[in-house]
């Protein structure tokens, strides 16, 4: 799966989606993200352990954000859906 | 993968979400830039080059497409017109990212940008406004 370095630019959280943009190392090209999007990427109720991965992603890319930590983004190939955040290295 | 196949599989993004300032744009479908069933994405940048003219503000987007046919189109729109090429984009104001089936889908305007993005089809890099301007430029009754 397709890996993406870099800085947070934003995270933007409505009460149903959660995006956030990341400016790539190296290129300097912004991304738009999903994190999710209840009815559209994720059920319209999702399962707790979903809602606390969300939360969990959220937390990892504020400290990002805050500190200037670099984050790797997996996404799907041809996809901005977030498969999973890291947070160093 | 057909059209039909790539429609039943999408997911319709929501109104309240379309009316979104940040996706609101993205919402309408593309003019018709190429007959159902045609595979050539080629013609339908052609078409897209009629279509833009020449715009008062510069703008380059790049389109690259992955799978069958797939290729990099640089669409330049200026004032002197646009310009649709196949050469790489040095530093576009925007990219995007997508199939070959998904883009037939959006040349056909049997599918919007905002559903195929949300559907986690398309991935969208550079200037998110530069994108918005450009999807604008392709809605007759809206000011980019």
């Amino acid at each position: 799966m397709p890996e993406l370095k870099g800085t947070v630019r934003c995270v933007r959280v409505g009460d149903d989606f959660g995006f956030t943009t990341v400016t790539e190392q190296g290129t300097n090209v912004d991304e738009l993200f999903i994190l999710w999007w209840s009815g559209v990427t994720t059920p319209a109720d999702p399962p707790v352990h979903v809602r606390i991965v969300q939360s969990d992603w959220v937390s990892l890319l504020r400290q990002a954000l805050a500190s200037g930590i670099s984050v790797d983004i997996t996404h799907q190939a041809n996809s901005a859906l977030v498969e999973n955040v890291q947070l160093g290295l | 993968m057909s059209q039909q196949t790539i429609q039943a599989k999408m997911p319709q993004v929501g109104e309240r979400h379309r009316q979104l300032p940040l996706f609101s744009d993205f919402s309408y479908p593309f003019p018709v830039l190429a007959a159902q069933g045609t595979d050539e994405p080629g013609a339908a940048f052609t078409r897209l080059r009629d279509l833009l003219g020449a715009q008062r503000e510069p703008l380059s987007v790049i389109f690259r497409l992955t799978g069958d046919g797939s290729g990099a189109w640089h669409v330049q729109v200026g004032p002197e017109g646009t310009e649709v090429s196949t050469a790489e984009a040095d530093r576009p104001d925007a990219e995007i990212i997508m199939d070959t089936g998904i883009w037939s889908a959006l040349a056909t305007g049997s599918t919007t940008l905002l559903d195929a993005f949300g559907s986690g089809r398309v991935r969208l890099r550079g200037s998110l406004a530069a994108a918005q301007r450009f999807v604008r430029l392709l809605q007759p009754n809206q000011d980019a």
